[in-house]
Formats: structure tokens, sequence, C-alpha cells
């Protein structure tokens, strides 16, 4: 009895440790790198086919995840979830659901391509969860690849030039008008407003002209926004900078924080108030990483107002100001809630 | 002001800990779970071509299998036709 007690005792023990390591690698992903690099280094030197396919999983799911577990805050709320990878060996045709995609992983020996592979699909899945039948392709395709350059250029940067000859070369000789956005998300990117507006905006056009006949309008408009952003970030330091716009969807406007010398948090307040009365639907808050506070004071109080709503705080790689990390949020004036 | 900051917290530590299921096949079982889906002797017979570009699926040039309106589909391996699938 006391044998069985103490078995039972070490196998909780070790479900335990298993369940808090588990809960650890997925809050910090970054951990996951050390399991990474132990199964890599064992499938280097056992040539074990189990021990290969435990390495290319670890290594793709790590690298998705880290890239995913920063893309979280970044990306809208509900976008991405991080990977988990799932073999598959033997299964019937009725058990896969209808548009599930099974994904073939070349041997260990082509890990890198393994790698891009893995990140590019996962992206060209997950992105636009719920407007991907509304947003064009070319639109769609180009986001999911520079979302996929930014996450391998971080990662694994030797990997750049194939990822350049071998997926964006072939994505714009089968669609050149991929170059019409690729270039352009490139540029804003510099600046947090990738991610941080453009993405966001493209995604509430395409759910409110859903059933309408923006609908058929849809990559006009999309340029619209774009050109709008490009020209806002080129005239960041002119007078003449158009910080709003109003479209026949969505009408947002810029608001960028920086500290005061006067350190008063009224003139924000005062111009999100204009942003009510000029009836703007969205206000973009974006701010630098070493007046995160104070950007955070703005954005509450701003929140406060009765006229708005916090929609989210969401960080950014790159500040306006193209330093690393940024903070901005999103709220949306209650009056045109849609 | 900390209520909102809260919530925007939790709510973030909650979608960190969702999971999206991704599926793969290693390159040396894919012979296996092609005859578990029953399609290896279409796959042999060369009847088969590519759901995007329609150019003829062989053993080597499987990208990707995927379920199509009830149907089992190929892909092959050119990144393009994966990512025009996920369209």
């Amino acid at each position: 009895m006391d044998l069985l007690k103490s078995i039972l005792a070490v196998i909780g023990g070790i479900v335990l440790i298993m369940t808090f390591l588990d809960l650890v690698f997925n809050l910090t992903p970054k951990l996951s790198n050390i399991k990474s690099n132990i199964w890599d280094f064992f499938a280097k030197r056992v040539k074990h086919k189990k021990l290969e396919k435990q390495a290319v999983k670890s290594n793709i799911e790590t690298i998705v995840n880290v890239t995913v577990n920063s893309l979280t805050d970044e990306l809208p709320k509900n976008w991405i979830n991080r990977a988990s990878i799932q073999w598959v060996r033997d299964k019937s045709a009725s058990s896969i659901q209808n548009n599930e995609i099974i994904l073939r992983i070349k041997p260990y020996e082509s890990q890198d391509y393994n790698l891009i592979n893995g990140i590019y699909f996962y992206f060209t899945q997950a992105l636009f969860p719920t407007t991907k039948e509304v947003i064009p392709s070319n639109i769609r395709k180009s986001v999911a690849l520079q979302i996929s350059k930014r996450t391998i250029s971080r990662n694994k940067p030797y990997l750049i030039p194939k990822f350049e000859e071998e997926f964006l070369e072939k994505e714009i000789q089968d669609d050149t008008t991929i170059l019409n956005y690729f270039d352009k998300y490139n540029k804003i990117d510099a600046q947090g407003f990738f991610t941080g507006i453009f993405i966001r905006e493209v995604s509430a056009v395409a759910e409110l002209s859903r059933y309408t006949e923006l609908r058929n309008k849809i990559e006009e408009e999309i340029t619209c926004i774009l050109d709008h952003i490009i020209n806002f970030q080129n005239r960041l330091q002119k007078a003449d900078i158009c910080w709003n716009r109003t479209g026949p969807a969505t009408s947002y406007a810029f608001m960028l924080v920086a500290r005061p010398t006067h350190k008063s948090i009224l003139p924000y307040l005062k111009r999100a108030k204009e942003n009510i009365d000029n009836n703007i639907d969205h206000l973009y808050i974006l701010g630098c990483n070493q007046e995160m506070k104070f950007v955070k004071d703005v954005i509450y109080s701003i929140s406060r107002m009765p006229e708005y709503d916090l929609v989210e705080i969401f960080t950014l790689h790159k500040d306006y100001r193209g330093e690393n990390d940024g903070i901005g949020a999103l709220l949306i004036n209650t009056k045109n809630k849609k | 002001m900390i209520y909102n900051y809260l919530k925007n917290l939790i709510s973030r530590f909650f979608i960190k800990l969702r999971k999206k299921r991704v599926n793969f096949v290693y390159d040396s079982d894919l012979d296996s779970l092609l005859k578990s889906l029953e399609v290896k002797d279409r796959i042999d017979s060369g009847s088969v071509k590519c759901f995007v570009c329609k150019e003829t699926i062989t053993f080597k040039n499987i990208g990707a299998i995927a379920k199509v309106k009830g149907n089992i589909e190929f892909i092959c391996e050119k990144p393009v036709c994966i990512s025009n699938f996920n369209k």
C-alpha cells in the first residue's frame, strides 16, 4: 500500500512539474529555445526519425511562438494564437475537416526551408481571421509576406536571402501587384504604422463593407488609407500634416503623444474632444516607449471621457520616431459605434 | 483607470494561452498518410493535379494535402500554390 502511495506521489509530482513547465513555456516562448536546442543537439548526433521530427517541430514552434507572443500585443485582439504543431501520420479522409490543410515537412537536412515554409504558412492562415474573404488576396499576401520577413529577419536573419529568393520572388512573379503594397508596408512598418493603424483600419473597413457596395471597391479604399498613412509619415515634421481621414466606411485620426514641457494632459484631452466634434470614429494614440507612463495617463484619461470607449492598448515594434518599442491605443467614438 | 488596465492585462494573458493547431506531415510519414487516406493509387497513376496550378502531382512534389468540399485535394510544393490555397 505504501509502495503504491509512493508511486502515485511520484507520478503526481511529475505531472505537476510538466504542467508547470508547459505553463512557463506557454507564457515565455523564448524559454522554448532551450527545449529546441536540446532536441537539435540530439537530432544532429543520433540519427533517429523520432528525434528529428521532434527537433523540426520544436524549432518551428519556438520561432512562430516567440513571434506570436510579441505580435499578440501588437495585432488586434484575438487575431493570432500560439501555434501547436500536430504530426499527422495515419488519418482517414472522414476525420479531416473541410478546408483543413496538412503541410508536408521535409527531412531535417532541409530545416531552413521548413522554417520559412512553416512561418509563412502560419501567417497566411492566421491573419485577418474573420475578414479573409472580403480583403483582396494581394493585400493579404503582402501583409503575410511583410510579417514573415520581419519574423525571419529578427530570429534567423541568415535566412532572409532564401526567403526572398524562394518565397517573395515567386509570389511577385505570380502577382506583380503585391509590389504596390509590400514596398509601402515596409516603409510604414519602420515607424509602427503598419500593425498599429493600417491593419486595424483594413480589418474595420472589411468588416463594415462586407454586405455593401463598397466591397466591390475595397482595394481602392485600402489604397487610399495606405497613401494617407504614408503621406502622414512623410509630413510628420511639417505644418500641413493631415491628422485625420474620413472614408466611406470609417474615419480615423492620429494623436502622437510625447511628454510636453508643461507636463499637462489637457491639450490631448482638448484634441480628443475636437475629434469627437469632427465626428471621427477611431482615435489612434501613438506614443514612444521612453514616455510610457505619460502616454498611458493620456490614454486612460481620454478613455474616461463619456464620448470614447477604449478598444485596446497595443505595443508597437517601432514607435513613430522609428525607435524600438512603442505603445498605442485605439479608442472609438461611442456615438458612431458600428 | 486601474480597472481598464487590469482588464487589458488579464485579457492579454488568456489570449497568450490559446493555441492554433497546425497540421504537419513528416516526409517519411507521407506514404503512410496517403495509404490511410486511400489516395496512394491515384498519386501513383499520375491522375491527380495540383488544386491550384493543375500541375500533375507525384509523390515527390506533394506540398500539402487538404479537404475541399468533402474531397481530398493536393497542392504542389510551390509556396505560391500553398499561399493561393490559403486565400
